[in-house]
């Protein structure tokens, strides 16, 4: 029979006991409430493992990369290695890196642990007195040196409690990464789908990492990178993109700000870009379309391709809050 | 004896109808308005849950669920115009995915059956 592994703690599981049944035989309090796979309250993750498909009904497909099931109705034929969703790992981090490009600090960390992500995904960054922000990652598992560098986007925000001190703190700073979380990274096994890849400001950097895992992982369908700033002086990844265009002829870049000239750039609102892109594309209920930045701007782009017929569970946005101070 | 739910190709047939369905009530100028700043993902789970429903698919839809979850709406002056139209699309999308007219007449009057429910009234004699 096949064995759970929950905190540390090796549970055997008797014949027909689903991983629910197991865990709260075990003492351990899984939420659950439907106990019949349909309200995902009893959702946990498979970090080793894989779990019968019946047990993924209902997920989305992100979430079903990440080894997310539903525990009551889970009868694993192998071992699996279980905790709770988006728990996150703790790995100490330090500054190797900055550089700053108009309001944005590209910044690279150094980590003291191997982190295991997905391109696209985001982590939480916490400085010693436990100040935390959320920050996409931009660069691939596996770079850097030592046990791995991460790239992030940030914005220089006047007063920003974080950012602020991201701007000034000596290279070698140390800080905490915990994650992985977010359901925005590339989906391989799609070689031919079209992508669409729209963002604004910093939103940018998750779409940059999904962008070079697909092509890492050579994908053939058309990838379509949208990317609008406020101003001009915002498109602080313009280079890089254009760069990647020139070397991957199924990448097309559109650039756009509100205000502000530069060579190639247009002036359209975002929203009308990722509708006239979504119309020119053949198969789109085939499109997987990525959402990154603003949250308006990304509740209406999603609107907007939905209406245009893409699959709504192949649209994955990330919406970026700026921090707020307690009232 | 299969559910209608079952006949016309169980939870892919859902996933399919819904989206459609969904289109169309966002496109419908009589109902749209109604869904205006709402989280998309979560209106279709539920609109999921209501073809579910009214296809006889396991759900978790009630009577008075569709009561409590309407009321806001019918605060908002939702009434049996309202409801003609979202029966009428669900209509034009069974169509659409090639149920037989006489599975969509047996939906619709599942869909007809909760009228009440969703507009918060007593049934009429």
């Amino acid at each position: 029979m096949p064995t759970i592994t929950y905190d540390g703690r090796v549970i055997a599981l008797a014949p027909g006991q689903t991983v629910l049944e197991a865990l709260e035989g075990a003492g351990v309090a899984v939420p659950y409430a439907c106990r019949a796979g349909a309200c995902q309250t009893c959702a946990v993750q498979a970090v080793s493992g894989s779990v019968p498909a019946a047990a993924q009904i209902g997920l989305s497909e992100p979430r079903r990369r990440l080894g997310v099931f539903l525990s009551c109705v889970c009868r694993p034929e192998e071992d699996l290695v279980v905790r709770a969703v988006d728990q996150g790992e703790d790995v100490p981090a330090f500054l190797v890196a900055r550089e700053r490009i108009g309001e944005v600090l590209v910044l690279r960390l150094g980590l003291g642990r191997g982190l295991d992500f997905r391109a696209g995904q985001f982590i939480t960054l916490l400085r010693d007195d436990d100040i935390a922000r959320p920050y996409s990652i931009a660069s691939l598992p596996g770079e850097g040196e030592g046990a791995g560098e991460l790239e992030l986007h940030v914005r220089h925000l006047a007063g920003g409690a974080m950012s602020e001190w991201l701007a000034a703190a000596p290279i070698g700073a140390g800080l905490r990464v915990r994650g992985p979380f977010g359901e925005c990274f590339y989906i391989d096994g799609e070689p031919s789908a079209p992508l669409l890849l729209a963002g604004t400001g910093t939103g940018l950097a998750p779409l940059l990492g999904i962008l070079r895992e697909a092509l890492r992982q050579g994908h053939q369908g058309p990838i379509t990178v949208i990317h609008g700033a406020r101003d001009a002086s915002g498109l602080y990844g313009l280079a890089r993109l254009r760069a990647l265009a020139a070397e991957h002829p199924n990448v097309t870049v559109i650039a756009s700000a509100l205000t502000g000239e530069a060579e190639g750039v247009v002036a359209e609102p975002i929203e009308a870009l990722v509708l006239a892109s979504a119309k020119a594309i053949a198969d789109r209920a085939q499109a997987r379309a990525y959402l990154c930045g603003d949250p308006g701007v990304v509740q209406r782009a999603r609107r907007q391709l939905f209406m245009a017929g893409l699959a709504m569970r192949r649209i994955h946005a990330d919406a970026f809050l700026p921090a707020r101070a307690p009232a | 004896m299969q559910s209608i739910y079952e006949q016309i190709g169980g939870e892919a047939a859902m996933d399919a109808a819904v989206e459609t369905f969904y289109r169309k009530v966002l496109s419908d100028e009589r109902v749209a308005h109604f869904f205006d700043g709402v989280d998309m993902e979560r209106q279709m789970a539920k609109q999921k849950g209501f073809l579910t429903m009214v296809t006889g698919g396991p759900n978790s839809y009630t009577g008075k669920s569709m009561r409590d979850g309407h009321r806001h709406l019918v605060a908002r002056g939702l009434n049996d115009g309202h409801v003609d139209a979202i029966i009428e699309l669900l209509g034009e999308t069974l169509r659409e995915l090639g149920v037989a007219d006489n599975l969509i007449a047996q939906i619709a009057a599942v869909a007809e059956s909760v009228r009440d429910d969703v507009l918060d009234r007593s049934p009429s004699a």
